[in-house]
């Protein structure tokens, strides 16, 4: 989940509305958003 | 209970005067007794709140009060207008939401005593709280446009509460003969939902084109600028030569109406109507402005953070009613404000200091059932204000092909379906 | 040079005050801005607006940068006799812009 919200950011992954949402995060606030996912398992 | 109240209403102040956390009293609550909070108002805002509430901490009891049995949601509601949707779509209920654990209880809230910690319901029960949330949305102010009343709008629908009223225009439209002219009427800002306005004059553009080709229809705006507007003119320009965009500067600024007469003036015309939809200036939900939350706009200023009011503290305003900085009054963000609320509220009542928060916004807007585009927003609290996260966010690409459109319109859709079964499912 | 709206009540008693709005189209250029060569765009507003009522002018403005594109002027007056209003915007390139209303006065 990191790399792909990494690669919205980046613009390498083709997107409608991520791109312009990942960009608003740190490296830091992605990692906190999927460790949450990872935890709702 | 009574003895304690001191106590807490001087951990409020406390709070607010933005106290170090080591200060806070350890209230009470923690005695084993559980913290009431009350939500006042069951739609995207209030009913997201008392949800995440129960989510956030069991222990807390949670009571959402709400008039009506069923909600009706606006999102998508204008492809209810065009005769593209069915009202059932819109239409949710709250069991779901008194299943996790809510009290649910459908009365109006009539009054707030801010000093004593009550509201008091339809039915003269009072409920007391810890917290009040209030998301009573937006109130039309029919005492802004001449001619415009509560009379008025059954002749000319503002469509602009989900319910009745859509329905109304619906088959005003339905019934209106092939050649007639339709005359939406759009306010300044602010106002619920600004790009919901543009997306109805496309839809109806649409319904029209379709199944009424000899009529038109034109568009009074007291604006001249408005959100995602290039993305709507491109469409209008490629779609609707049926539609006429008539802004402030060219004279389109609303002055008045004549229900009677089926007229809507302009500063510099006067319009005759076969349909006329007029979307009124806007204000917070009364029982905001009961409660000492509204300021002279009529809309409720609140801290970022807790979304509590800069007016009365121990009451927290989401939604529409509430004025935070750059934040739009969609249903999305009241949604996204409305989780923050909720995590801060659970911090509050145990004396814990709140997150600071950060939250997405993306509008979508139909400018034709497979035509689709957004706007986002990235947004976080910068010195008590909350600002746009610089670089991120923006609107669709304006040269995007076809396919795009009808890929973002198709993910609205899917957007609605998630974030409704969220809240009510 | 520009599209021009006016509004003026078409009949009135003698001695109403009446309400006259104008607008021109016109984008008010402050001179203050930069084209993407970096090079000034040059000046060009409405500096002046005269209105007349059959001859006499009654209503006279100089505007200025800070007026928004599309200047909406709206004023009052005293209606006193039939006849016509004239309307005069000149902008910074010497154009003028004509406008007229008539007015019945019972």
């Amino acid at each position: 989940m990191v790399a792909a919200m990494q690669a919205y950011r980046g613009g390498q992954r083709p997107a409608t509305v991520m791109d312009r949402i990942a960009k608003g995060f740190s490296d830091d606030e992605i990692k906190a958003i999927a460790a949450w996912f990872a935890a709702q398992r | 209970m009574t003895a304690t109240r001191p106590t807490r209403r001087q951990f409020v102040t406390t709070a607010a005067a933005g106290a170090s956390a080591s200060l806070f009293p350890r209230p009470l609550l923690a005695q084993g007794s559980q913290p009431r909070i009350v939500v006042v108002g069951g739609g995207f805002a209030g009913a997201t709140a008392a949800r995440f509430l129960k989510r956030a901490d069991p222990r807390l009891d949670v009571t959402l009060v709400e008039p009506n049995p069923i909600f009706a949601a606006c999102p998508f509601s204008n492809e209810v207008i065009a005769g593209l949707r069915d009202m059932r779509a819109q239409l949710f209920g709250y069991d779901r939401i008194a299943a996790a654990g809510v009290a649910v209880v459908h009365q109006a809230a009539t009054a707030v005593d801010g000093r004593a910690r009550s509201v008091t319901l339809g039915n003269g029960t009072k409920l007391g709280y810890e917290r009040l949330i209030l998301a009573p949305g937006s109130d039309l102010r029919f005492d802004a446009l001449p001619g415009y009343d509560e009379g008025a709008a059954e002749r000319m629908p503002h469509a602009w509460k989900a319910g009745d009223q859509t329905l109304l225009l619906r088959r005003q439209l339905e019934a209106m003969e092939d050649g007639g002219t339709v005359v939406m009427a759009l306010p300044a800002l602010p106002y619920r939902c600004p790009p919901a306005s543009y997306e109805r004059a496309s839809l109806i553009a649409y319904y029209l084109k379709t199944r009424k080709p000899r009529s038109k229809l034109v568009v009074l705006d007291a604006k001249d600028t408005f959100s995602m507007q290039r993305l709507f003119e491109n469409a209008w320009q490629e779609l609707y030569p049926n539609l006429e965009w008539v802004p402030v500067s060219s004279g389109g600024n609303p002055t008045s109406v004549d229900a009677a007469a089926m007229t809507v003036s302009s500063d510099f015309d006067t319009y005759k109507a076969a349909v006329a939809n007029i979307i009124p200036p806007q204000k917070a939900g009364r029982i905001a402005e009961l409660a000492g939350t509204a300021d002279r706009t009529g809309w409720c200023p609140v801290d970022p953070v807790t979304f509590e009011s800069h007016l009365a503290p121990g009451i927290h305003v989401l939604g529409d009613a509430a004025i935070a900085g750059a934040v739009p009054k969609s249903a999305f963000a009241a949604n996204a404000v409305a989780k923050i609320c909720a995590a801060a509220v659970a911090k509050l009542v145990f004396g814990e200091r709140p997150a600071p928060p950060k939250f997405v916004n993306t509008c979508y807007s139909l400018a034709a059932p497979d035509y689709g585009f957004s706007i986002v927003g990235v947004y976080h609290p910068v010195n008590g204000q909350w600002l746009e996260v610089e670089g991120a966010g923006g609107v669709s690409p304006a040269d995007a092909p076809r396919m795009f459109r009808s890929q973002e319109a198709k993910f609205a859709n899917g957007w609605f379906n998630a974030i409704t079964s969220e809240i009510f499912g | 040079m520009a599209r021009t709206l006016i509004n003026v009540p078409p009949k009135a008693k003698r001695g109403q005050i009446i309400e006259i709005k104008t607008l021109i189209s016109h984008v008010m250029e402050t001179g203050y801005r930069r084209d993407e060569t970096g090079a000034p765009i040059p000046r060009d507003i409405i500096n002046l607006f005269v209105c007349s009522y059959n001859g006499t002018e009654i209503f006279r403005a100089d505007l200025h940068q800070a007026i928004a594109a599309n200047p909406f002027i709206t004023f009052f007056t005293v209606a006193t006799e039939t006849g016509t209003l004239e309307f005069r915007w000149t902008d910074d390139n010497g154009q003028v812009e004509k406008a007229s209303a008539r007015i019945t006065v019972e």
